[in-house]
């Protein structure tokens, strides 16, 4: 309504104004789609499906941690299961997510062969391989189970039983998984 | 520019040094801590975790088989560390390239009444 008025009142300011506005979306658009990605976009459900997954992990952790008998690996399988499938398919989404090719001066032409093997550090996401290793970690603790089951721990101190230094290593990995996407955030 | 005929002002070179500086300080200020907490927890965990593995198999608690699984699972961590930094670099790097950029493209387009397209980044096609 301001502007139909302004019309009616100046109208021999009309197509400068019109000119201006043009010019200032123009400006607005080409800022908005002409900008570099050197990283994948963030995403939500990434970051949602590794904050759920890293929940059933944890509980499945206490309840190895509280002791248990390779007898009752059974009523664990499908804890065991469920988690390692959230994190496989947690390690699908990422794969398949777009992901921006390195820039020249960190990779291709511009490296000397010798340095060829570093050019796939940039090929996919290093969540990748964190979820990666978080599948292969909580597989090995299923089998640990599995044929002996685990006393019970608060894996606070040295020496620790398997089931610690499994934990160990996926929290580790879960760190960086989730450290680089939350990072995406920008 | 007077061949042109578009310029309607000129760039203030101090005001956009200040805004370059800001927006340079704005992405490295939030980015660095972030790096520098997430590195120190690692190598932190990787430190205690090199040495859980070996205080577990000297005492049984874990077979020569495992022992070497666990190192591989530590070494594999290792590489994910570095990589990480390496991925979040290149975030930081995509924001700090994108806010000089965008600062310095905005006050050139003030500067001569135009919307230039922002520079494509070396090696890269613009998205």
């Amino acid at each position: 309504m301001r502007f139909i008025t302004r019309t009616r009142t100046a109208e021999n300011t009309f197509p400068k104004r019109v000119g201006a506005v043009v010019a200032a979306v123009s400006f607005a658009v080409g800022l908005a789609s002409c900008t570099i990605q050197l990283a994948p976009s963030y995403d939500a459900g990434i970051v949602n499906g590794l904050n759920q997954a890293n929940a059933q992990a944890e509980t499945l952790f206490v309840t190895v941690q509280s002791g248990v008998t390779k007898d009752t690996f059974a009523s664990r399988q499908p804890q065991y299961d469920a988690v390692i499938g959230q994190f496989s398919a947690l390690s699908v989404q990422i794969s398949a997510r777009a992901m921006p090719q390195p820039p020249s001066f960190l990779g291709g032409k511009l490296l000397p062969p010798s340095d060829v093997s570093q050019i796939p550090l940039l090929k996919e996401a290093p969540s990748k391989g964190a979820v990666d290793q978080i599948v292969k970690t909580l597989t090995d603790m299923r089998n640990d189970d599995q044929s002996a089951g685990s006393a019970k721990t608060d894996c606070s101190s040295d020496p620790k039983p398997p089931v610690c230094l499994s934990k160990g290593i996926y929290e580790l990995n879960f760190k960086s998984a989730l450290t680089y996407e939350t990072a995406l955030q920008r | 520019m007077s061949s042109q005929g578009t310029a309607t002002s000129a760039v203030n070179v101090p005001q956009l040094i200040s805004d370059i500086k800001s927006a340079v300080t704005d992405v490295l200020g939030k980015d660095l801590t972030t790096y520098k907490t997430y590195s120190e927890d690692m190598v932190r965990g990787m430190a205690e975790q090199a040495k859980s593995i070996g205080l577990s198999y000297a005492a049984g608690l874990i077979t020569a088989d495992r022992r070497d699984s666990f190192l591989k699972d530590l070494a594999n961590t290792a590489e994910v560390f570095a990589k990480t930094l390496v991925g979040l670099a290149m975030v930081t790097v995509e924001k700090v390239w994108n806010a000089v950029v965008g600062v310095l493209w905005k006050a050139i387009n003030t500067a001569i009444n135009a919307a230039l397209p922002l520079p494509v980044f070396p090696g890269q096609q613009a998205v």
